[in-house]
Protein backbone atom coordinates (compact mmCIF):
# COMPACT_ATOMS: atom_id res chain seq x y z
CA UNK A 1 0.00 0.00 0.00
CA UNK A 2 2.65 2.49 0.97
CA UNK A 3 6.04 3.30 -0.41
CA UNK A 4 9.02 5.30 0.66
CA UNK A 5 10.73 5.75 -2.69
CA UNK A 6 9.03 7.42 -5.64
CA UNK A 7 10.16 5.15 -8.51
CA UNK A 8 9.37 1.67 -7.26
CA UNK A 9 6.19 1.03 -9.16
CA UNK A 10 4.63 0.39 -12.56
CA UNK A 11 7.16 -1.79 -14.29
CA UNK A 12 4.56 -2.71 -16.95
CA UNK A 13 4.57 -1.25 -20.45
CA UNK A 14 0.91 -0.20 -20.34
CA UNK A 15 -0.09 3.09 -18.71
CA UNK A 16 -1.56 2.50 -15.25
CA UNK A 17 -5.24 3.02 -14.54
CA UNK A 18 -6.74 4.91 -11.62
CA UNK A 19 -5.79 3.10 -8.39
CA UNK A 20 -8.50 1.43 -6.33
CA UNK A 21 -7.92 3.61 -3.25
CA UNK A 22 -8.59 6.69 -5.35
CA UNK A 23 -11.81 5.27 -6.83
CA UNK A 24 -13.15 4.38 -3.38
CA UNK A 25 -12.17 7.78 -1.98
CA UNK A 26 -13.82 9.49 -4.95
CA UNK A 27 -17.09 7.66 -4.34
CA UNK A 28 -17.00 8.62 -0.64
CA UNK A 29 -16.32 12.27 -1.51
CA UNK A 30 -19.16 12.36 -4.06
CA UNK A 31 -21.57 10.92 -1.50
CA UNK A 32 -20.46 13.50 1.09
CA UNK A 33 -20.84 16.36 -1.40
CA UNK A 34 -24.35 15.17 -2.25
CA UNK A 35 -25.22 15.02 1.45
CA UNK A 36 -23.95 18.56 2.03
CA UNK A 37 -25.83 19.75 -1.08
CA UNK A 38 -29.04 18.20 0.27
CA UNK A 39 -28.47 19.82 3.67
CA UNK A 40 -28.05 23.25 2.09
CA UNK A 41 -30.82 22.76 -0.48
CA UNK A 42 -33.36 22.00 2.24
CA UNK A 43 -31.84 24.58 4.60
CA UNK A 44 -31.28 21.97 7.30
CA UNK A 45 -28.13 23.71 8.55
CA UNK A 46 -29.80 27.09 8.96
CA UNK A 47 -28.59 30.41 7.59
CA UNK A 48 -25.01 30.40 6.36
CA UNK A 49 -22.40 33.03 5.49
CA UNK A 50 -21.74 36.61 6.54
CA UNK A 51 -25.39 37.62 6.15
CA UNK A 52 -26.21 35.74 9.32
CA UNK A 53 -24.48 38.55 11.24
CA UNK A 54 -26.16 41.26 9.19
CA UNK A 55 -28.64 43.95 10.16
CA UNK A 56 -31.46 42.86 12.34
CA UNK A 57 -29.93 39.50 13.09
CA UNK A 58 -28.13 40.19 16.31
CA UNK A 59 -29.87 43.00 18.10
CA UNK A 60 -33.07 42.59 20.06
CA UNK A 61 -34.30 45.93 18.70
CA UNK A 62 -33.38 44.92 15.13
CA UNK A 63 -31.24 48.02 14.48
CA UNK A 64 -28.40 47.75 11.99
CA UNK A 65 -25.54 48.08 14.41
CA UNK A 66 -27.12 46.27 17.30
CA UNK A 67 -27.18 47.79 20.72
CA UNK A 68 -23.73 49.15 21.37
CA UNK A 69 -22.72 48.62 24.92
CA UNK A 70 -20.74 51.07 26.94
CA UNK A 71 -17.60 49.94 28.76
CA UNK A 72 -19.56 49.81 31.99
CA UNK A 73 -22.21 47.61 30.40
CA UNK A 74 -19.55 45.20 29.18
CA UNK A 75 -18.10 44.74 32.63
CA UNK A 76 -19.73 41.91 34.43
CA UNK A 77 -20.68 42.46 38.01
CA UNK A 78 -19.44 39.81 40.40
CA UNK B 1 15.56 20.76 -9.90
CA UNK B 2 16.30 18.10 -7.30
CA UNK B 3 17.37 19.48 -3.93
CA UNK B 4 20.51 18.36 -2.17
CA UNK B 5 19.90 15.96 0.76
CA UNK B 6 20.73 18.65 3.34
CA UNK B 7 18.37 21.20 1.77
CA UNK B 8 15.69 18.54 1.37
CA UNK B 9 15.86 17.67 5.07
CA UNK B 10 15.72 21.33 6.07
CA UNK B 11 12.68 21.91 3.85
CA UNK B 12 11.07 18.73 5.19
CA UNK B 13 11.54 19.91 8.80
CA UNK B 14 9.92 23.25 8.00
CA UNK B 15 7.10 21.58 6.06
CA UNK B 16 6.35 19.10 8.84
CA UNK B 17 6.48 21.81 11.50
CA UNK B 18 4.08 24.19 9.78
CA UNK B 19 1.74 21.41 8.60
CA UNK B 20 1.38 19.79 12.02
CA UNK B 21 1.23 23.29 13.54
CA UNK B 22 -1.71 24.06 11.22
CA UNK B 23 -3.57 21.02 12.56
CA UNK B 24 -2.77 22.02 16.15
CA UNK B 25 -3.94 25.58 15.57
CA UNK B 26 -7.24 24.32 14.13
CA UNK B 27 -7.73 22.10 17.18
CA UNK B 28 -7.15 25.15 19.42
CA UNK B 29 -9.60 27.12 17.24
CA UNK B 30 -12.20 24.38 17.66
CA UNK B 31 -11.72 24.39 21.45
CA UNK B 32 -12.34 28.15 21.49
CA UNK B 33 -15.28 27.71 19.12
CA UNK B 34 -16.90 25.17 21.43
CA UNK B 35 -16.32 27.53 24.36
CA UNK B 36 -17.95 30.40 22.43
CA UNK B 37 -21.04 28.30 21.83
CA UNK B 38 -21.39 26.56 25.18
CA UNK B 39 -20.17 29.04 27.78
CA UNK B 40 -22.76 30.86 29.90
CA UNK B 41 -20.31 33.61 30.79
CA UNK B 42 -20.76 36.60 28.43
CA UNK B 43 -17.20 37.81 28.97
CA UNK B 44 -15.88 34.36 28.13
CA UNK B 45 -17.99 34.23 24.96
CA UNK B 46 -16.77 37.66 23.82
CA UNK B 47 -13.17 36.72 24.58
CA UNK B 48 -13.56 33.43 22.71
CA UNK B 49 -14.86 35.16 19.56
CA UNK B 50 -12.03 37.69 19.74
CA UNK B 51 -9.51 34.86 20.16
CA UNK B 52 -11.01 33.03 17.17
CA UNK B 53 -10.25 36.03 15.00
CA UNK B 54 -6.71 36.37 16.35
CA UNK B 55 -5.81 32.70 16.14
CA UNK B 56 -7.32 32.56 12.65
CA UNK B 57 -5.46 35.49 11.14
CA UNK B 58 -2.18 35.23 13.04
CA UNK B 59 -1.72 31.46 13.42
CA UNK B 60 -3.87 29.43 11.04
CA UNK B 61 -3.56 31.60 7.92
CA UNK B 62 0.27 31.95 8.08
CA UNK B 63 0.66 28.24 8.85
CA UNK B 64 -1.64 27.30 5.96
CA UNK B 65 0.25 29.48 3.48
CA UNK B 66 3.61 28.19 4.75
CA UNK B 67 2.40 24.60 4.50
CA UNK B 68 1.21 25.14 0.93
CA UNK B 69 4.47 26.81 -0.09
CA UNK B 70 6.79 24.28 1.56
CA UNK B 71 4.70 21.41 0.19
CA UNK B 72 5.12 22.85 -3.29
CA UNK B 73 8.88 23.16 -2.79
CA UNK B 74 9.09 19.62 -1.40
CA UNK B 75 7.27 18.09 -4.35
CA UNK B 76 9.04 20.06 -7.05
CA UNK B 77 12.44 19.71 -5.37
CA UNK B 78 12.34 15.93 -5.03
CA UNK B 79 11.78 13.02 -7.40
CA UNK B 80 8.19 12.70 -6.21
CA UNK B 81 7.20 15.63 -8.43
CA UNK B 82 3.91 17.49 -8.25
CA UNK B 83 1.85 15.62 -10.85
CA UNK B 84 3.54 12.21 -11.00
CA UNK B 85 1.73 10.44 -8.15
CA UNK B 86 -1.96 10.56 -7.36
CA UNK B 87 -1.38 10.98 -3.62
CA UNK B 88 0.75 14.10 -4.23
CA UNK B 89 -1.84 15.58 -6.60
CA UNK B 90 -4.70 14.91 -4.17
CA UNK B 91 -2.71 16.28 -1.21
CA UNK B 92 -1.85 19.43 -3.13
CA UNK B 93 -5.44 19.93 -4.33
CA UNK B 94 -6.84 19.45 -0.81
CA UNK B 95 -4.26 21.87 0.63
CA UNK B 96 -5.19 24.51 -1.95
CA UNK B 97 -8.90 23.93 -1.26
CA UNK B 98 -8.42 24.21 2.52
CA UNK B 99 -6.34 27.38 2.15
CA UNK B 100 -8.78 29.07 -0.24
CA UNK B 101 -11.80 28.24 1.95
CA UNK B 102 -9.86 29.51 4.99
CA UNK B 103 -9.01 32.82 3.29
CA UNK B 104 -12.61 33.26 2.13
CA UNK B 105 -13.99 32.39 5.57
CA UNK B 106 -11.73 34.55 7.76
CA UNK B 107 -13.49 37.86 6.92
CA UNK B 108 -16.70 36.25 8.25
CA UNK B 109 -14.85 35.40 11.47
CA UNK B 110 -13.75 39.04 11.78
CA UNK B 111 -17.37 40.17 11.36
CA UNK B 112 -18.43 37.62 13.97
CA UNK B 113 -15.79 38.89 16.41
CA UNK B 114 -16.85 42.51 15.85
CA UNK B 115 -20.52 41.67 16.40
CA UNK B 116 -19.70 39.68 19.55
CA UNK B 117 -17.84 42.65 21.02
CA UNK B 118 -20.91 44.86 20.66
CA UNK B 119 -23.74 42.41 21.20
CA UNK B 120 -25.57 42.32 24.50
CA UNK B 121 -25.73 39.21 26.60
CA UNK B 122 -29.07 38.07 25.19
CA UNK B 123 -27.93 38.16 21.56
CA UNK B 124 -24.53 36.56 22.15
CA UNK B 125 -26.11 33.12 22.21
CA UNK B 126 -27.68 33.70 18.80
CA UNK B 127 -24.41 34.23 16.98
CA UNK B 128 -24.24 30.59 16.06
CA UNK B 129 -20.53 30.05 16.63
CA UNK B 130 -18.05 28.77 14.10
CA UNK B 131 -17.65 25.01 14.28
CA UNK B 132 -18.59 23.77 10.80
CA UNK B 133 -15.66 25.22 8.86
CA UNK B 134 -12.90 24.27 11.34
CA UNK B 135 -14.48 20.84 11.86
CA UNK B 136 -14.52 19.99 8.15
CA UNK B 137 -11.13 21.69 7.75
CA UNK B 138 -9.62 19.48 10.44
CA UNK B 139 -10.96 16.37 8.68
CA UNK B 140 -9.40 17.51 5.40
CA UNK B 141 -6.06 18.18 7.11
CA UNK B 142 -6.09 14.72 8.68
CA UNK B 143 -6.78 13.16 5.28
CA UNK B 144 -3.82 15.09 3.84
CA UNK B 145 -1.63 13.95 6.71
CA UNK B 146 -2.65 10.30 6.20
CA UNK B 147 -1.91 10.56 2.47
CA UNK B 148 1.52 12.02 3.21
CA UNK B 149 2.37 9.23 5.66
CA UNK B 150 0.97 6.23 3.73
CA UNK B 151 1.88 7.52 0.27
CA UNK B 152 -0.50 5.08 -1.48
CA UNK B 153 0.67 3.71 -4.81
CA UNK B 154 -0.55 5.06 -8.12
CA UNK B 155 1.24 6.84 -10.94
CA UNK B 156 -0.59 9.43 -12.98
CA UNK B 157 -0.37 9.07 -16.79
CA UNK B 158 2.11 11.96 -16.73
CA UNK B 159 4.18 10.26 -14.02
CA UNK B 160 4.13 7.01 -15.97
CA UNK B 161 5.38 8.75 -19.14
CA UNK B 162 8.16 10.44 -17.19
CA UNK B 163 9.15 7.12 -15.67
CA UNK B 164 9.28 5.49 -19.10
CA UNK B 165 11.40 8.35 -20.43
CA UNK B 166 13.87 7.99 -17.59
CA UNK B 167 14.17 4.25 -18.22
CA UNK B 168 14.91 4.85 -21.89
CA UNK B 169 17.69 7.31 -21.10
CA UNK B 170 21.18 5.75 -21.29
CA UNK B 171 22.79 5.25 -17.90
CA UNK B 172 25.29 7.83 -16.78
CA UNK B 173 28.97 6.94 -17.33
CA UNK B 174 30.76 5.75 -14.22
CA UNK B 175 32.29 8.38 -12.03
CA UNK B 176 35.97 8.68 -13.02
CA UNK B 177 36.94 9.18 -9.40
Amino acid sequence: MSQTQPDRESKTSAPPGIPRWLKISGIIVIVLILLVAIIFAFDIGGQHGPDQFGPGQHGPSGDAGGETLSREDNTQQP
Amino acid sequence: MIMSPALRKLTLIVHLTVSVGWIGAVVAYLALGVSAVTSQDAQMVRAAYLALELIGWYAIVPLALASLLTGLVMSLGTRWGLFRHYWVVISFALTILATVVLLLHMPDVSVLADVAQEADEASLGGLGGDLFHPGVGLLVLLVIQALNVYKPRGLTPYGWRKQQEQRREPPLPPDPG
